[in-house]
Order: structure tokens, then sequence, then C-alpha cells
């Protein structure tokens, strides 16, 4: 449980990592987009010596990135069986035990396959370059504009940035009720499924409990301390944009533009 | 003059539990007040009724002068600091920063001033190197200082310990109620203490004992803890050294009430020197 790494934070110093989280988030965005356009090889091309050379510049060890597209190893396998066998257009490759397997089944499934590793690269290098506070208040205040249609853009941050800070915590209870339990007798490794989802109640239903008690008392804590959800606060890290930042979400931009007439010309 | 003026409070959570009754009880401003009781007399309730987080059903409280309503409640959280018992769960920045930067968020300050107030207050509780620290990598003692660090900062005039030291090692537990008495010296700070900790009640001004929500008995700590079978019938613990001195009379030495372990050896070693 230690090694939980859901979207860890890696202190280096990089130029990625003294960007503004608003700036992040948008060519984040902008990249994501750029992905979902069909430019041809060219197109992906282009965009893997990008991604890669952000994630280079981030100082990102590439290997710890391309380590988490192995739990989607499996779902890509099943996708080209898949494909296989549904898609019939394009040369014939090659034919096995009188299956013919076509072209266009293997680079539909490649170009998924690139696709997904390349979001994965993306997001990861999000996460790992800035501080899920950061990140948070980067959420809020690109999602201020729309305060105006009623979204409760600070509440929002405000519940990410609590969850994220109790992550830990809650971890250590589990583990603690684990221990608790175990030494009662449940063996949460071993026996039977019927007897498996009894041991995983007899963590779920403390663990709940526990956390509505937590809850109630942060809401006391937060209370007593002047919060107030909807009130006007002032926020102790500002946020600045840089030229920088600027520039990279014109880059962000002009990639988009690029893949949009390569999608178009090809 | 009274800071904290309680009148006839009354508070149930459901038809069963009636946690307050009748209470009335008042704090003189800059005093050392503890509440002791058992578990579920109802001083932690008094806590929370206090800070406005649960509403009376009936009577009223009046905080440095102004009624404790839902028109006033910015106004008394501005005088009213109050710091928890768990301290996992009071802790809501990312950071020790983070979260004396909270209190300050909420009540408006201007964000340039924030970092001279977030150093002033973490050099004060002794927190300054672990600033950027993040909360798993502090103890439950740690923790408690920067709770406390947090509601300092906010300048207010009360501030509550509710059972903040119960579940602390006695490391901890020391390391709190001795910055607790420090605070109290050198600040024209009220402190409303809320504890199962006979020990501490020695060093408060004032004591207010609760049995089953109700006001057993108010006083001066010495004329409280002289009341061993009144104490021991509402299952608190009566302090080492009393419990010295009572066995001392029994046996027919005459020995005056001493509330702390050092005044009861300094007047035995007086004793047996007379001898």
């Amino acid at each position: 449980m230690a090694s939980f790494t859901l979207g860890k934070y890696l202190p280096y110093n990089s130029l990625i990592h003294k960007m503004d989280p608003r700036a992040k988030i948008i060519v984040m965005m902008l990249l994501l987009c750029a992905i979902f356009i069909p430019a041809g090889f060219i197109g992906y091309g282009i965009l893997v010596v990008i991604v890669t050379s952000i994630v280079l510049v981030s100082k990102l060890n590439l290997k710890f990135v391309v380590n988490s597209m192995k739990p989607m190893m499996f779902m890509l396998v099943f996708l080209l069986i898949i494909n296989i066998l549904v898609i019939k257009t394009g040369p014939i490759l090659f034919s096995l035990f009188s299956l013919d397997i076509y072209l266009d089944a293997i680079m539909q499934t490649f170009y998924i396959a690139i696709r997904l590793l390349l979001m994965i690269m993306i997001t990861t290098c999000l996460t790992a370059t800035t501080k899920p506070l950061e990140l948070t208040l980067g959420i809020e205040d690109l999602l201020k504009p729309l305060k105006v249609v009623k979204v409760p853009a600070h509440e929002i941050a405000m519940m990410i940035s609590i969850a994220l800070r109790f992550i830990p915590t809650l971890i250590e209870e589990t583990e603690r009720i684990m221990k608790a339990q175990a030494s009662r007798g449940v063996d949460l490794q071993e026996g039977k499924i019927k007897e498996k989802i009894g041991g995983i109640l007899s963590l779920i239903v403390p663990l709940f409990v526990s956390s509505f008690q937590r809850a109630e008392e942060l809401a006391f804590a937060m209370e007593a301390r002047g919060y107030s959800p909807g009130e006007i606060r002032t926020r102790y890290k500002q946020l600045h944009m840089k030229y920088g930042d600027y520039l990279a979400i014109v880059f962000g931009v002009l990639l988009n533009i690029v893949m949009l007439t390569l999608s178009m010309v090809f | 003059m009274k800071i904290i003026d309680a009148k006839n409070i009354d508070f149930s959570y459901d038809e069963i539990t009636h946690a307050v009754k009748s209470v009335s009880f008042s704090v003189e401003r800059g005093s050392y007040t503890t509440i002791i009781g058992h578990n579920g007399s109802g001083k932690s309730t008094i806590a929370k009724l206090l800070i406005g987080l649960l509403p009376c059903d009936s009577g009223s409280i009046h905080i440095d002068g102004l009624e404790l309503s839902l028109s006033n409640l910015a106004k008394i959280r501005n005088k009213v600091g109050i710091v928890f018992q768990n301290p996992d769960n009071q802790f809501i920045g990312a950071t020790v920063r983070d979260d004396i930067a909270f209190g300050l968020e909420n009540h408006r300050i201007d964000s340039n001033l924030m970092d001279d107030i977030i150093n002033e207050f973490a050099i004060k509780v002794n927190m300054f190197e672990y600033l950027d620290s993040e909360p798993t990598k502090l103890s439950g003692g740690q923790k408690q200082r920067v709770a406390i660090a947090g509601a300092l900062a906010m300048n207010p005039e009360i501030i509550i310990f509710d059972e903040s030291t119960s579940m602390l090692d006695p490391q901890g537990k020391n390391e709190i109620n001795n910055f607790i008495q420090e605070l109290h010296k050198e600040k024209d700070l009220t402190i409303l203490s809320i504890t199962h900790d006979i020990e501490e009640v020695c060093k408060s001004d004032n004591v207010i004992v609760m049995f089953e929500g109700k006001i057993l008995m108010e006083g001066k700590p010495c004329d409280i803890l002289n009341q061993t079978e009144k104490l021991v019938a509402c299952n608190l613990d009566i302090p080492f050294a009393q419990k010295v001195v009572n066995e001392l009379r029994l046996k027919g030495i005459s020995i005056s009430d001493n509330l702390t372990l050092e005044s009861l050896v300094s007047e035995i070693c007086l004793l047996s020197l007379k001898k």
C-alpha cells in the first residue's frame, strides 16, 4: 500500500515544474485534442517527438512513464484480436490458420496503442511535475469563468484538495483496520470468494464509519476556523503566468492547427 | 470582567441524549479555566456550543459582551479559537504552511501579509523548520502545535482546548500542556481547557466539574480537589499529590493541601527536618 502512486508528484527542478499549473492544464488539454486528430503517420511521429521531449525536459525517467503502460497491455491484446476479426479492409498481410489478417486491423490497433501511450505520457507528465495543491488551484482558476452558470469552482477545488490531503490518512487507517481484522481471524488473501467478500466487507464497513466521523470532525474544525462555503476568502498561494506559459499555450494551439491541416491533406 | 457568560444553556442531540442540562457559568478575562468530567458528561458539547458549532436549545451565551446568534457568529469566531482532540482531523492544509494559512484565508487577510504571520506563529510553536512538511511526516504533538498556531494566528481573545492532549503520548501531552501554561503567562489570553487530565486542573485558576450534563462543582482547584469523595463518585481520579496528602492525614500526620508534587516533597522534607 505504501507504494501507492496515483499521479505521484516527483519533486525535480525543471522548466516544466516551474510552469504555471493553469498553463500546464491548458497545454495538456490541447495536446490531448491533438492526439485525437487523425493525422496519419507523420502526425503521430511529430506528436511522439514533442511529447517525448516534454517528458525529457521534465527530467522524468522515460522508463517510469512507459512502465505505466503495462496495465494496458491486456486491453491492447484484446483490442488487437477484435480488430483482426472485425476489420477486413486494406491489403492482406498474411494468413494465420486460414484467417486473413489485414493491414488496417494492425494499423488501427497500432494507432490506438500510440494514442494511449501518448495520453499516459502527457497526464503522467502533468501530475508528476505539479504539486497536487497547485493542480487544484489551477483547476479552481480555470473553472472560475463557469461561476456565471453557478459552477461552484472554489468548492470543487476545496473538495479535491481535501480528498488529496486525506489519501495517506485513509491508507494508514485501512492498514490499521486490516491488521485489526486479521488479528480477529479475517483472512483477506485466501479462502473462497464468499469468504473473501465477507473479509472485504469487514474492511469497508469500519472504514466508512471512521471516514464519516472524520468528515464530521473536519467540518467542525473548518467551520470553527471561519470557513463558510460560498463566502469570499483571500488566497495564500497566488499563481502568476509568465511569458513562457503563454508561449506554451500558443504552441499547443499551433500544434492543433498543424494536426488539422495534416489530417485534411492525407 | 466576564468574557464568557453562559446562562441556563440546554442541549440535546436527540430525544434520549440530553447532553447539557441548564448549565450556567462564567469565565473571567485572562483566566485559565478547566472543565473536567467523565466521558459523556457534556463537557465537549459545551465547547461546541460556545463557538456556535451546535445551537443551544435554550439559554444564552455571551462572548465578550456579544450574544451568540447567527448574525454575530463570524464576529464571535474571530474572538474564539479552538483546538480539537484528534490532530489528524483538524489538519486541513497540504502542508504546515497551508494549514496555518487556512484560517487567515477565511478571515480575508491580505495574501502579502500571510507569510509574516505564518512565520511568526510557526516560530512561536517551534514548528518553523517543519513549515513545508506534510501532516503524515509529523507526530501527534507536532500536529497539535500546528493546530494551536492556526488558532493563534487569528489573534483570538479566547482559546478553547477540547481534550487536545487526550490522543497524545505522555511526551506530546507534556509538551502541549507546558505550551498552554507559557501561553497563559505571556499573553492576556483567556484559556478554557476541557480535559480528563486531573493533573492539568491543578495548574488552572478555576475548575468546573461536570457530571451527567450538569455542573456539579465550581471553584478554585484546591477547594475542588479536596472533595475527594465527590470526585470519585463522578468517576474522576484525584491528583497523585492529593492522594499522598490524604493517606498521610489518615496516618495522623498534619499536612497542608498540596496540589503539586514539588510543594508536597518540600513540605515532607521540612516535616522530617523538624523531627
